[in-house]
């Protein structure tokens, strides 16, 4: 069994129209045991940039709280929140510092970008080989899964409704797909004004 | 000048009889190709081992399937998922197979496998059946399916499962495995969910409960095999065996049981 | 083939270890106290490798006794449940300690009644649960107390749900022996006897 799939997880984010929007599954398991149902991948770094790191458990804790102590020393010197495209930038250079020795995360990163609001999306693998797009993004255990119901729902210029709508079906739709993700889901709409935040109730099997 | 011996190419043509004769010999026993080789086991493993090999499609790896004996006679309960690796390639499967009217079988392991040899025990009953004029017993039907998959011992088939019915003697239950093993009892879970269902049939069971009680007991304790085991899950199969044969009681989703079980509506709330 | 488990009662936090150590087929001892009380407040469970569990419990509660003693207060449970963690996840790259663990505290400040749980395994993922375990008991258990457990219990149904565990193990685990049961609330810890099915 593949380390990235030890403890299972899967994680999408998608551009709207003035949005973006990530989600993730709940389920913390050690490979076939459900230790917990209310594991979210997805961390608050500041009300404009979400991360979610999936992979295992015990480097996405700790790349998680290294990402927060940057980020407040950021805060401390510069009197402002780390923009996505900054965050994306450290998290690459994170990675490729244990590029010999890796976190086991891959981490995608979404929020919305400088004074204009511009939709940000961006995901990169366990050493930091970012990539951008401006559609949408999936990691995970069962990502053939996650690809094929994104390409087929996703639609440009959503706008936030539309947008939660679809990241939570193509979110739900490949759960069902995947033995080692789910047991419910969370899902966070980043707008300009404010963060919408909502639990999905999911398959407990 | 060829001499052509008309005689011996009229008889070299299979007639009618050869050819169902060459039929009818495999029906006794099923015939398989093996490999030309003095261990068909670790050929089949070396070869599936080498790194460019296909691979073996083995579905319903994850499984709980769970039988027990109580007062008013035998519950089955399974799950329906069927996976391969992380993959989850259906949700519908039917592990409980019906072998005749009277008999009820387990599927957990390779699917191929339990399907392939409980039908293969179904139609070597119903022969039993014509020749004797009564109805097997479970304990010999399950000693045909611990022969047959003892026979193929190292040959790498992978099967758990429960033989159950009602007989002469009552209401009996086997469990059988590839090891050869076969087991008479009262309450066996076999699958890699069988270790959580255990634990709630085993607390919650009582020699006396009603029909009612027995099914929940056995929905439940699949129920939470399915929770916290990734590869067990779809919907729960109850049946039911009784001294006239067994009946299927109920198909419930997991999903379903779920909201049943803790009351949950499904509207969305904002977290925190 | 340890066992530990713990969950939240109404008050405080009941928990359970298996008392022996074994070396390859030979039993050392049936006494063995896995139950760590790392002040007043705390428990720390633990199974795994011998040398690891007694040198890494160890490491840790100094450690926490010289946080409270160069603050003149006690390290909370959350905050050593992530110093434990840490600690944890930055060893498993160079000197791997083979140990899962089970904290459990009481903490004034901490929200739902103050008690607190966590669960973490040998790389450092940490989760904080109702109820954990860990080990080979897991498989029988977990789905045992999610039918039978709830956090309002009292205290006395707790000890009786921790009796129904140890009897589903003595029936159905291949390995079973004796235990030791403490149990953390506002008032402290207390040990409890705890005489399993023989």
């Amino acid at each position: 069994m593949s380390i990235m799939a030890y403890n299972g997880g899967a994680c999408i984010v998608m551009v709207g129209k003035n949005c973006v929007a990530i989600a993730s599954d709940l389920r913390f398991g050690i490979q076939q045991q459900t230790i917990s149902n209310d594991f979210p991948k997805v961390y608050r770094i500041n009300d404009k940039c979400f991360v979610g790191i999936s992979g295992l458990v015990t480097d996405a804790q700790t790349l998680y709280q290294k990402l927060v102590f940057r980020h407040n020393l950021y805060k401390l010197r510069e009197e402002r929140d780390m923009s996505p495209r900054v965050v994306s930038n450290l998290l690459t250079n994170m990675l490729y510092e244990k590029r010999f020795g890796p976190y086991f995360t891959e981490p995608l990163i979404c929020g919305l970008e400088g004074p204009d609001n511009t939709p940000f999306i961006s995901g990169m693998d366990l050493i930091g080989a970012s990539v951008a797009t401006d559609d949408f993004l999936v990691v995970g255990t069962m990502t053939p899964a996650m690809y094929g119901v994104c390409e087929t729902l996703y639609k440009k210029d959503m706008n936030e409704d539309d947008l939660f709508e679809t990241i939570s079906q193509c979110m739900l739709a490949s759960l069902d797909r995947d033995a080692l993700s789910g047991w419910g889901a969370i899902v966070h709409v980043i707008t300009p004004t404010q963060v919408i935040t909502k639990k999905l109730l999911g398959r407990q099997d | 000048m060829i001499n052509i011996d008309f005689d011996n190419i009229e008889q070299s043509q299979p007639t009618l009889y050869d050819t169902l004769a060459s039929d009818v010999k495999f029906l006794n026993t099923p015939h398989f190709e093996l490999p030309p080789n003095a261990n068909p086991g670790d050929f089949l493993r070396e070869t599936f081992d080498h790194p460019s090999a296909p691979k073996a499609l083995e579905f319903a790896h994850g499984t709980t399937t769970l039988a027990f004996v109580y007062g008013g006679g035998i519950i089955v309960s399974v799950d329906s998922k069927s996976t391969q690796g992380p993959y989850v390639a259906s949700r519908s499967v039917k592990k409980v197979i019906e072998i005749t009217p009277t008999l009820l079988g387990t599927m957990a392991g390779g699917a191929a496998d339990c399907s392939f040899w409980e039908r293969e025990l179904g139609r070597r009953c119903r022969l039993y059946e014509l020749r004797n004029k009564e109805l097997i017993s479970v304990a010999a039907a399950s000693k045909i399916l611990a022969n047959i998959v003892y026979s193929y011992k190292g040959y790498g088939l992978s099967m758990g499962t429960m033989i159950t019915g009602w007989d002469k003697t009552g209401p009996q239950l086997y469990y059988v495995d590839n090891d050869g093993t076969r087991l008479h009892g009262q309450r066996f879970s076999c699958g890699s969910g069988s270790t959580y269902a255990y634990g709630v049939l085993d607390t919650g069971f009582k020699w006396d409960m009603n029909d009612e009680e027995a099914y929940e007991l056995g929905r439940r304790a699949v129920y939470h095999a399915t929770h916290r085991d990734a590869y067990s899950g779809g919907a729960i199969n109850v049946y039911h065996v009784q001294k006239d044969g067994w009946k299927k009681i109920s198909s419930d989703d997991c999903f379903k049981l779920y909201q049943k079980y803790y009351n949950i509506v499904p509207i969305n709330k904002p977290a925190n | 083939m340890e066992t530990l488990l713990a969950f939240k009662v109404k008050g405080g936090v009941l928990c359970l270890a298996d008392s022996s150590v074994n070396h390859s087929i030979v039993k050392m001892k049936d006494d063995e106290d896995k139950i760590l009380e790392i002040d007043g407040h705390k428990l720390l469970l633990s199974a795994g490798e011998a040398g690891d569990r007694v040198q890494f419990t160890e490491y840790i509660s100094k450690n926490i006794k010289l946080y409270s003693l160069r603050n003149s207060y006690p390290m909370s449970t959350p905050a050593a449940a992530n110093f434990i963690r840490n600690e944890l996840a930055t060893s498993i790259r160079s000197h791997p300690y083979s140990i899962n663990l089970i904290l459990a505290g009481y903490d004034k400040e901490v929200e739902d009644g103050g008690t607190s749980l966590y669960y973490m395994d040998y790389l450092g993922s940490l989760q904080k649960l109702n109820f954990g375990c860990h080990g080979y008991a897991s498989y029988f258990l977990l789905g045992l107390l999610d039918r039978h457990h709830k956090c309002d219990l009292s205290l006395e149904d707790g000890i009786n749900l921790m009796h129904l565990c140890t009897t589903e193990l003595k029936t159905r685990f291949l390995v079973s022996g004796k235990y030791t049961l403490k149990f953390v609330s506002s008032e402290g810890i207390k040990v409890l006897p705890f005489n399993a099915p023989q």
